[in-house]
């Protein structure tokens, strides 16, 4: 079924590159993309490999058709990783979409995300399992479902708001779900709710809301979802702060969110996979309380980013992670970037399990128009 | 005595009665002034093409961006450089958003905020209007003062002793960016140089309008340069490429939800 999927998004993207090929059509095209280079380096905690150093590069190819009010979006990637000796090719992308002023139709694979936390995005009832520390390189640059939904655009008053159904299908039909959202926007406060539906499983439900307060550079938000009849509830609260700088040159904006699982599997890694076999939990998934801090800075000179994620139970794990960008060109930047897992277990980073710590330095050349 | 007092009474009667007219006759100078500079400044339902380059030292970053402005709001698409294309930002109400295409997503941010790291902010290039925020008056300022202004050179100097110089102060309780506004004008009262300042006095940013000339049959600068810093070789510089006026912007274009639609067509 996957890839019978893929096999007609392919078949999508060839009808629309045939369409703007046509002598009578007036549709525009445009291809951009991305090269990659990464040298990443990690420390084992093991005798026997010590150091592990991955070659490793992503190619992204991007094609936006245009007729009007009807768009494509395709993105093709090829990952090439030394330590697997293996390229992946994935249609990361591939949705058509027809909107107007009032509607909009999608048909295809994209990221349907939901949510205002950073960390953290409970009410994401679509993207369950997301992390971007999954163990399997092809899960790691994976991105979204397959879909279709439709939105109807509208206003009461000063209130706007979003009507959304999706449907996300599967092999067994059984399997599919759908999702009906409601989004609204007023003034400085925003809040969406959801309800997810699968045959023979209770509904979920969830939310988000974000405010901003109008004398201080300050926005909280929060995000919750619940099963119909079960005692699990995850939520989020958050608290984001983007002074005004005069100092710096540069925006910075710092983050502060509190998430809490009550289903957290006991805080056993067993137990989790009884439910979910041959699957690895991702944070947030195996204890009660987490929190999060993150800073970013954003010049053009230089593009900072600091997150440090820690559970707040007994086990007191936690992981920092780092980004620094410098721009070298308009089209290419020079990152360096880690990993530093800390703590007691590290079970619940399973693509840090049994690391020290991993950094990684990355070249990017931008292409096309 | 008599008649020295009649003559003295006829005398103040007449000043009475000028005295209104001249103050009407003032303040609705400067008012059509003020609203000739928010006209100048950004246009009601209409859509910009526009490169945006940010000079720090010597190295020139270019954007180019597509702009629609309705009333005090704005959505900007960000078309190159590729790796920021299809960003999305929204000023509405005060509030501001980035709407990333890479992760689907939407941040909140403030509109002080500086917009793909130059120095023009969310604030600046759609929300400050003179004449709902702010009281104006007129400004008199010696040749000393504006030498001793940032950034002023000779043509300055001459344009101010030609031209007129509004001091504008924000309205009690008014949330603006900027509390106080010094506009210059040329002789043909096109505003030429802002300065923007805190309550304080400190000097936040200077604007320049440049190049007037007409864009799609409109009098507008076609060029806008800020400077955030007193270091001469950084700023950011603003070159309008088109223009289209009149158009009826669907009011969902400036709201949160409509951000994804907008990064990839439209």
């Amino acid at each position: 079924m996957w890839s019978y999927k893929r096999l007609l998004l392919y078949i999508l993207m060839i009808i629309n590159l045939l369409l703007v090929s046509w002598e009578y059509c007036e549709a525009s095209y445009q291809e951009y993309g991305q090269l990659s280079l990464s040298v990443k380096e990690s420390e084992y905690l093991q005798d026997t490999i010590v150091h592990q150093f991955d070659n490793s590069a992503l190619l992204e190819y991007n094609l936006k058709i245009n007729e009007g009010d009807i768009i494509g979006c395709f993105k093709l990637n090829a990952y090439y990783s030394q330590n697997y000796d293996e390229i992946f090719f994935n249609l990361a992308r591939g949705y058509v979409v027809y909107q107007n002023d009032y509607f909009s139709f999608e048909l295809g694979k994209n990221r349907v995300m939901n949510g205002v936390g950073y960390a953290w995005n409970p009410s994401d009832i679509i993207n369950l399992k997301k992390s971007p520390l999954y163990r399997e390189e092809e899960k790691r640059i994976d991105e979204g479902v397959y879909y279709t939904s439709l939105s109807y655009y509208g206003f009461l008053n000063d209130l706007a708001y979003e009507v959304r159904g999706i449907i996300l299908p599967e092999e067994d039909s059984l399997k599919s779900s759908g999702v009906f959202s409601t989004k609204i926007s007023w003034q400085s406060l925003e809040a969406s709710f959801l309800t997810g539906l699968k045959k023979d499983e209770p509904p979920v439900y969830a939310g988000s809301g974000r405010f901003s307060l109008n004398r201080l550079p300050l926005t909280i938000y929060g995000e919750f979802r619940n099963y119909e009849m079960k005692d699990d509830w995850k939520y989020l609260l958050g608290l984001q702060y983007n002074p005004s700088s005069t100092v710096f040159g540069g925006n910075l904006q710092t983050q502060i969110e509190y998430f809490r699982n009550e289903n957290s599997y006991r805080h056993r890694v067993a137990e989790y996979g009884e439910y979910f076999p041959g699957e690895t939990p991702v944070l947030g998934e195996l204890y009660k309380n987490y929190a999060y801090a993150g800073l970013t800075y954003y010049s053009l000179d230089l593009i900072t980013s600091f997150g440090m994620i820690k559970n707040l139970d007994e086990d007191g794990s936690g992981i920092i992670n780092y980004l620094l960008t410098y721009p070298l060109t308009n089209e290419s930047t020079i990152s360096l970037g880690g990993y530093v897992p800390f703590g007691r277990d590290a079970s619940e980073f399973p693509y840090l399990i049994n690391k020290e710590y991993e950094i990684y330095i990355t070249l990017s050349v931008s292409f096309g128009d | 005595m008599t008649r020295k007092k009649s003559v003295l009474c006829l005398l103040m009667i007449f000043s009475l009665w000028n005295l209104p007219v001249v103050t009407r006759g003032k303040t609705s100078n400067i008012t059509s002034l003020v609203k000739h500079i928010d006209s100048i400044m950004m246009e009601d339902n209409a859509q910009y093409k526009l490169r945006m380059t940010v000079t720090r030292g010597k190295k020139n970053t270019e954007y180019e961006l597509t702009l629609w402005t309705k009333g005090r709001n704005f959505v900007g698409r960000t078309e190159k450089p590729v790796a920021q294309k299809g960003q999305v930002f929204l000023l509405s109400n005060n509030n501001c958003w980035i709407y990333y295409p890479s992760i689907n997503k939407t941040i909140k941010t403030s509109q002080n905020q500086r917009l793909l790291g130059g120095d023009f902010s969310f604030a600046d290039l759609a929300t400050i209007n003179l004449l709902e925020d702010y009281d104006p008056s007129f400004l008199d300022l010696s040749v000393d003062e504006i030498t001793n202004l940032a950034f002023a050179d000779e043509q300055l100097i001459q344009m101010a002793q030609k031209g007129k110089i509004l001091q504008c102060l924000a309205k009690e309780g008014r949330m603006v960016p900027y509390p106080k506004v010094n506009v210059f004008l040329d002789q043909s009262g096109n505003p030429v140089r802002f300065d923007f300042f805190t309550i304080s006095g400190h000097l936040l940013g200077v604007l320049l309008y440049e190049d007037y000339g007409e864009l799609r049959g409109k009098v507008k600068p076609l060029t806008m340069i800020m400077r955030t810093s007193l270091n001469t070789e950084n700023y950011t510089t603003v070159t309008y490429q088109s223009a289209k006026y009149d158009l009826s912007i669907p009011p969902i274009y400036f709201t949160e939800t409509y951000m994804r639609n907008l990064s990839i067509g439209r």
